[in-house]
């Protein structure tokens, strides 16, 4: 289930709502923990399984390293083998295929291998399941005892899908005891409001430019098409992952939970290095303390920085999706943040904020080209088309997609920064009536337009007549 | 007094307490709701089947197909759904979409289909055999009249900025590949001349019978009809309450309501003439089915819609008998035709089955027309078939 789907908003969140606030306390874990089942459940029935199955195997691992521990022997060797077969089952699902697909292209033989859906979240449970078990290792946290608390801690359906990856530390205590007031609840609300509308007002509409452009044959596109396209993406994946984040974040608030902020305006970044401070911070995050720190990080040898950097950005690129195309995009970034770091960290200093804003934003963009192609080959096609390579700056068709766009994209790029907002907050000014009125007429209206755009979503009118 | 900082803080909550209640209001409310209404079988403004309630199985849920069927349902059965559709088309709007599934909304609230890409390979195969069948069919007279969309004519009213194709470009080379024996009747040209007026409706995608008087007088001077025995005909509108198949389609101009003329002999009446469909085995003595205008495409007035064949037999003292192979463009100009030809069989392509040669042969056809528009035609793929020996 999605949350910007009417199934959820008008069937699954009204039901888990009366049942959680109407149970006893001791309850509520346990209503929350199988209304999340049911939400995995719903888009993914047969992995259900898989599922219950991790959830159980984990909780054992977990208190098995902790027993290890006191007793001090074997609890490195129970933490490698619980992390290997986790590493083993994301591995089995997200990345079989691919190794499969590469070795076939190498070798003479053909290893037959069905192509197998992948678990919905399994890339970000399985990370929330990974900083557990190393959490309990490390002794920064006390292993589980509670199986449903753990289960919880593991499916929870605000974060299940597409994170935040919340880390066990942070949420330990808040799964034994947490309270909803009606200001945590509210704040939940606008936050959760705020993403719906991000997602569906903002990155589906823009999503559209994007399908046009993409659709169009490689290198029949201008210049022009080419750049809409590469903005249509950049914005739709910000706005659509970040409005994802923030539903996360709001619905956590709802049922008392307190998530890690995921993206803080990554589209202002003065250079690469920054974006990365301020995009999929969870993610980010737990490369660093999963990783990058246990590897030495930066308080070591050059060579062995180098090194490091390089490895978390192949995991990060790998981590995105199992093709060539994110492994490339993967050392890309790893490329550029060495550079910014041994190159140009003078440099930078002397150039003009905006100067330096520019740049970040165009190395983004051509990351995302990476991210979005197809294929390897195809994104260097796409690049050259940005270009202008063998096709002309602009077209008629370019010039109609960009003024029919152009309102929309307005509206994207100023809502990509912080202004909006807090202008938006200021309307009235120390008159709180007006401020009050402004907000909640703004928040309502936002969710209202979000339902329609999800109602016609099916707008699919059967055109029988026959001419 | 309270300080600015505390008001502020008091202002925040109060916003997070309504915010909370409205969300509530809204979530419960249509959820409520949704469970209060009765659900419904079709869509008039959306012209289909909406989905039912799915029942509940075991195998259903297993491979999720109960999931997604309750997703669709949920939609298509959602509280104030035309009311929603009309905030989001609104929303559209305000950002400067002026194109919703194909169609453009224009000027005036025209709206217009793109226009059909003319490079698909039905098209050389039709004109192809186009050319072999009139080869074939030495001593008849072969005549071919594409009529251009609004698209073309109304190009002033398409949305800033809109591309689509040249209809002109497009029917020249048609005309081009066309043998010398078929003659080419100009829809295109006469039309344009007579753009400034209502010659396409506004929410269909058909012209108009008025259109279709205009194009005739260019027709009846490269047939040579005789006017001798060509009846006048006089409009009379026969509904006001036209909306097209376009209006459903791209969900624009949802309340617009058009007016449909017919045309008929001054006296009223299209007396006399017997329309056999032969697929249906009914006759009727009309050319205009009235009953049509009850139901939602009205266009069906016109010959009652498409039929795979119609055999009509008419009061002309002309000795000459029509063929025509055409599209729905071809409903509204048959009533000029009938005055001038003694005998017309109407041929549709897409759902004719039978045999052309013999069709020929037993009714002696003295004159065989070509009549589509520019879109069909360009996407039909049932016409070589047909003409095929």
């Amino acid at each position: 289930m999605v949350f910007s789907s009417l199934v959820f908003l008008f069937t699954f969140l009204p039901l888990v709502l009366i049942f959680y606030f109407l149970v006893p306390r001791a309850a509520k874990n346990p209503v929350l923990l199988a209304a999340s089942l049911i939400f995995y459940a719903w888009g993914e029935p047969v992995y259900l399984f898989l599922m219950l199955l991790s959830i159980g195997f984990n909780y054992i691992c977990g208190m098995e390293i902790e027993l290890k521990l006191k007793r001090n022997q074997g609890a490195k060797k129970a933490l490698i083998f619980a992390v290997a077969v986790n590493i083993g089952l994301l591995g089995f699902f997200k990345y079989s295929g691919f190794l499969v697909g590469n070795l076939n292209a190498l070798l003479p033989v053909d290893i037959p291998w069905p192509d197998l859906a992948l678990p919905v979240g399994i890339s970000f449970y399985t990370f929330q399941i990974l900083s557990y078990l190393i959490d309990v290792y490390r002794r920064k946290v006390h292993a589980q005892k509670n199986l449903i608390s753990f289960g919880l801690y593991v499916t929870m359906f605000p974060q299940l899908i597409a994170g935040p990856i919340v880390q066990y530390a942070d949420i330990d205590r808040q799964l034994k005891s947490r309270t909803v007031t009606w200001e945590k609840f509210g704040s939940g609300t606008v936050y959760f409001i705020r993403g719906l509308g991000k997602k569906v007002l903002l990155a589906n509409m823009i999503g559209g430019l994007f399908d046009v452009v993409s659709a169009m044959p490689q290198g029949e596109m201008s210049a022009l098409s080419a750049w809409l396209g590469c903005l249509a993406y950049t914005f739709q994946i910000y706005f659509d992952f970040s409005g994802y984040s923030d539903m996360a974040i709001g619905l956590g608030r709802m049922f008392g939970f307190e998530f890690m902020k995921n993206f803080d305006y990554p589209y202002i970044s003065g250079s690469v290095t920054e974006f990365w401070r301020r995009w999929h911070i969870s993610l980010s995050s737990w490369f660093r303390d999963y990783v990058y720190i246990p590897l030495g990080g930066n308080r070591t040898t050059k060579p062995k920085h180098i090194r490091n950097i390089m490895a978390v950005w192949l995991l990060t690129g790998l981590w995105h999706g199992a093709s060539w195309n994110f492994v490339a995009w993967g050392v890309y970034y790893g490329l550029i943040l060495m550079t910014e770091k041994y190159l140009l960290a003078d440099v930078m200093e002397r150039i003009p904020v905006l100067v330096r804003r520019v740049c970040t934003m165009l190395l983004v963009m051509i990351g995302w080209v990476l991210f979005f192609s197809p294929t390897l080959s195809g994104a260097l096609t796409y690049l050259g088309n940005m270009v202008g390579i063998g096709v002309p700056a602009a077209d008629a068709e370019g010039i109609y997609l960009l003024m029919s766009n152009l309102a929309m994209l307005l509206i994207l790029a100023a809502g990509s920064g912080p202004w909006v907002h807090k202008i938006f907050q200021k309307i009235g000014g120390d008159r709180q009536a007006i401020r009050i009125a402004v907000q909640c007429v703004t928040y309502t209206a936002m969710l209202l337009l979000c339902v329609a755009c999800l109602v016609t979503d099916t707008y699919n009118p059967f055109l029988y007549f026959r001419f | 007094m309270m300080s600015r900082k505390q008001k502020y803080r008091r202002a925040k909550r109060m916003i997070y307490r309504i915010i909370t209640l409205l969300f509530a209001a809204v979530v419960f409310g249509f959820s409520a709701g949704n469970l209060i209404k009765k659900d419904r079988e079709y869509s008039e403004t959306e012209n289909r089947m909406l989905e039912q309630k799915p029942s509940v199985s075991i195998s259903g849920i297993a491979d999720g197909s109960y999931m997604e069927k309750y997703e669709t349902y949920q939609a298509d059965q959602f509280a104030g759904r035309d009311t929603w559709m009309e905030i989001k088309t609104g929303m559209e709007l305000l950002l400067g979409k002026r194109e919703s599934n194909g169609v453009f909304l224009g000027e005036d609230g025209v709206l217009m289909e793109e226009l059909s890409d003319d490079s698909g390979k039905n098209v050389a195969e039709n004109l192809e055999e186009i050319n072999n069948f009139a080869a074939r069919n030495e001593g008849i007279n072969f005549y071919f009249l594409l009529a251009p969309n609004a698209a073309q004519v109304w190009k002033e009213k398409l949305p800033a900025f809109a591309v689509t194709e040249d209809q002109e470009k497009q029917f020249a080379g048609v005309q081009q590949e066309l043998s010398e024996s078929i003659q080419w009747v100009d829809a295109l040209g006469v039309l344009q001349e007579h753009k400034d007026e209502e010659i396409y409706y506004h929410t269909d995608h058909h012209w108009t019978s008025l259109a279709a008087s205009y194009v005739f007088e260019g027709l009846r001077d490269v047939m040579q009809l005789d006017e001798t025995y060509i009846t006048p005909l006089k409009p009379y509108a026969v509904t006001n309450d036209f909306q097209g198949t376009l209006s459903a389609k791209s969900g624009y101009e949802r309340r617009a309501k058009e007016t449909i003329y017919a045309y008929l002999p001054e006296d009223g009446q299209d007396t006399g003439l017997v329309v056999y469909d032969v697929e249906a085995g009914e006759k009727t003595a009309s050319l205009y089915h009235t009953d049509k205008l009850n139901e939602r495409d009205k266009y069906g007035v016109f010959l009652g819609g498409n039929s795979p064949l119609l055999d009509i037999q008419t009061v002309s003292d002309s000795q000459r008998k029509l063929l025509i192979f055409k599209d729905s463009y071809a409903n509204c100009m048959i009533p000029f035709l009938v005055s001038s030809f003694r005998q017309i069989e109407v041929v549709d392509p897409r759902y004719y089955y039978g045999d052309v040669q013999t069709l020929i042969e037993e009714n002696d056809i003295t004159d065989v027309l070509f009549l589509y528009n520019g879109n069909t035609f360009f996407t039909d793929n049932s016409l070589s078939g047909v003409l095929k020996e």
